[in-house]
């Protein structure tokens, strides 16, 4: 594989985890604008603990997981109240704050002579796991195809338990979810949580495959491009918003027809499948009838 | 196991309308009430109180003793109380299976949610498929509620109610559009599946299906009690006929 087409399936697998991660919410219910705010969460986290701790990878990004899992949940627990418009706002505003954190988050140690941490806005350097570790760029491709391979599990599991029948109860009618002893906060608390730990896992990956991160990197767009690839993928299943993220890195940055026009043409798709498919390409219609079709 | 129900002095209201008005009904366990009056008379309403949907005005419900003032609708549906509705309210956009099963949530470990083995998942699928089977909605275990006739959706929320097994069923209007043929097809249905070792209220306007279920009947107009008894009697009541039906004393 040569070294652009790696570089783009990285992106497309980083950025699965953020759509992923906006998906969980959509699901339940709720539009969260700010799921880059837990992919940057994940992001620092996992680098500090990495870089300047010198804490073993997998425990880095595990370390940034949880951190993400935790305040998600955390974040959660007020906004529960919120409903529509006033929760997406509220998502919006955390990712906001999040970033004006780290613009004066400063926290540098020595590590081997050399100054290592989170400088406020000039950013995050040297999170050099994989150069030291000897990762070539594809090895950390098959890294982060295995850490979505592992979201994708758990939501299988999730799918064949009660876990995705009771976010999409909840999802669809809180009242009457509330109606069948669906315990509604917790399980929104529940997905906020999820949402965010798979949002920092992506965000971990990332600072160890770019190996500096600054907080400018985690603005607005990127968290409204997360919520779309769900929205055009489809909510019916979590290949949805994969196919997002997929139609809009693979195809639209990728190739150079479009490069020029992107923003404009992924815009106008957007608006094109709302209105054609209001719950997406792969709506749960759609997947019901996939998945009839393959048991037979 | 069928529950006892004391309603005391209940009301509600929403802005100038009175909606209950200090209403009284006990239940013993296993006792089936029918409950009419005019629309709106408050029949919803008592449900939606019941259920925890609304908070009373005044007035304490009690379940086998219990007073379930301040609790949450799902606590309340973990107590054993669960409803259909007047204007149906089934979940679009899951399949007719997975609206039966969204009574099964409640009360799972947190494992579940992420784990079923392979043998739960079968034994819930051949219990939740012989309860589809009842209502005749097996075939259509796959497709989605929007699917469905009127009769089948109503069917389909009498099979939800009971995946909860509750102790207390709240049926409001099930045979609302059916015709005659249909509305004897449900009340058999009811009277095999849905009665038997429970208690239950049942609000409906065909007398049909209330006179073969209800050996008792209270009515309810302008929020009020105004009549509680008997069913023969009750309908028999003047003050009855003279607001539920208009007609003038005989
Ligand atoms: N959620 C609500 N908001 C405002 N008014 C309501 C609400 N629910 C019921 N009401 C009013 O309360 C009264 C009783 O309604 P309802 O209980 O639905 O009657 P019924 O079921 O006997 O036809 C009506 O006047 C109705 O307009
Ligand atoms: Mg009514």
């Amino acid at each position: 594989m040569d070294a652009f087409t790696i570089s783009v399936l990285s992106n497309i697998g980083l950025f699965s985890f953020l759509a992923i991660s906006a998906w969980v919410l959509l699901i339940c219910g709720e539009i969260s604008f700010g799921q880059q705010a837990y992919f940057a969460i994940g992001a620092y986290a996992g680098g500090i603990a990495t870089a300047v701790w010198q804490w073993p990878f997998a425990l880095g990004v595990g370390f940034g997981v949880v951190l993400g899992a935790v305040i998600g949940g955390l974040v959660a627990w007020p906004t529960t109240r919120l409903s529509g418009m006033h929760y997406a706002i509220a998502t919006l505003a955390f990712a906001e704050f999040v970033r004006s954190c780290l613009n004066v988050f400063s926290y540098q140690r020595e590590v081997d002579g050399y100054l290592t941490g989170p400088d406020g806005a000039n950013g995050f350097r040297d999170i050099r796991w994989a150069y030291e570790a000897g990762v070539e760029p594809l090895g950390y491709l098959g890294i982060i195809a295995a850490g979505l391979a592992a979201v994708i599990g758990l939501i299988a599991c999730m799918a064949r338990g009660r876990g995705m029948a009771q976010l999409r109860i909840v999802g669809e009618d809180p009242i009457l979810a509330g109606m069948q002893g669906l315990n509604v906060n917790r399980i929104r608390i529940a997905a906020a949580t999820l949402a965010g730990g798979i949002a920092a896992l992506g965000g971990a990956l990332y600072a160890h495959l770019a190996t500096y991160v600054e907080p400018a990197q985690f603005g607005v767009m990127i968290g409204v491009h997360s919520l779309a690839y769900g929205l055009i993928g489809g909510l019916g299943t979590v290949f949805g918003p994969i196919l997002g993220v997929l139609v809009d890195i693979g195809l639209l940055e990728s190739l150079r027809v479009f490069s020029s026009y992107r923003m404009i043409v992924f815009g106008g798709l957007v608006a094109l499948v709302l209105i054609l498919r209001p719950r997406g390409i792969l709506d749960e219609k759609t997947v019901r009838r996939i998945q009839a079709w393959l048991r037979r | 196991m069928a529950a006892a129900v004391e309603i005391q002095g209940l009301s509600c209201r929403f802005g100038g309308v009175k909606a209950l008005d200090a209403v009284d009904i006990r239940l013993s366990p296993g006792e089936v009430l029918g409950l009419i009056g005019p629309n709106g008379s408050g029949k919803t309403s008592l449900f939606n109180l019941l259920t925890g949907h609304h908070n009373p005005e005044a007035g304490a419900i009690l379940l086998d003793g219990l007073d379930l003032a301040g609790q949450s609708p799902s606590q309340i549906a973990r107590f054993g109380i669960a409803r259909t509705f007047q204007n149906l309210r089934l979940l679009r956009r899951l399949s007719v299976y997975e609206n039966v099963r969204a009574a099964r949530h409640a009360c799972a470990p947190l494992r579940d949610a992420f784990w079923l083995s392979p043998a739960a998942r079968r034994q819930e699928r051949d219990s939740l498929m012989n309860l589809l089977d009842i209502f005749g909605l097996s075939e259509k275990a796959q497709k989605t509620p929007a699917e469905l006739t009127l009769v089948q959706m109503r069917h389909l929320e009498i099979a939800r109610l009971l995946a909860a097994d509750p102790k207390l069923v709240l049926l409001d209007e099930p045979a609302a559009g059916m015709t005659s043929a249909e509305t004897q097809a449900i009340t058999e249905v009811i009277a095999t599946h849905v009665l038997p070792g429970r208690s239950a209220i049942v609000i409906e306007h065909k007398m049909q299906l209330v006179a073969a279920l209800c050996p008792r009947i209270a009515v309810l107009n302008a929020g009020r009690k105004i009549a509680d008894g008997p069913t023969g009697q009750v309908l028999a009541d003047s003050a009855v006929r003279q607001s539920y039906f208009g007609a003038k004393p005989c």
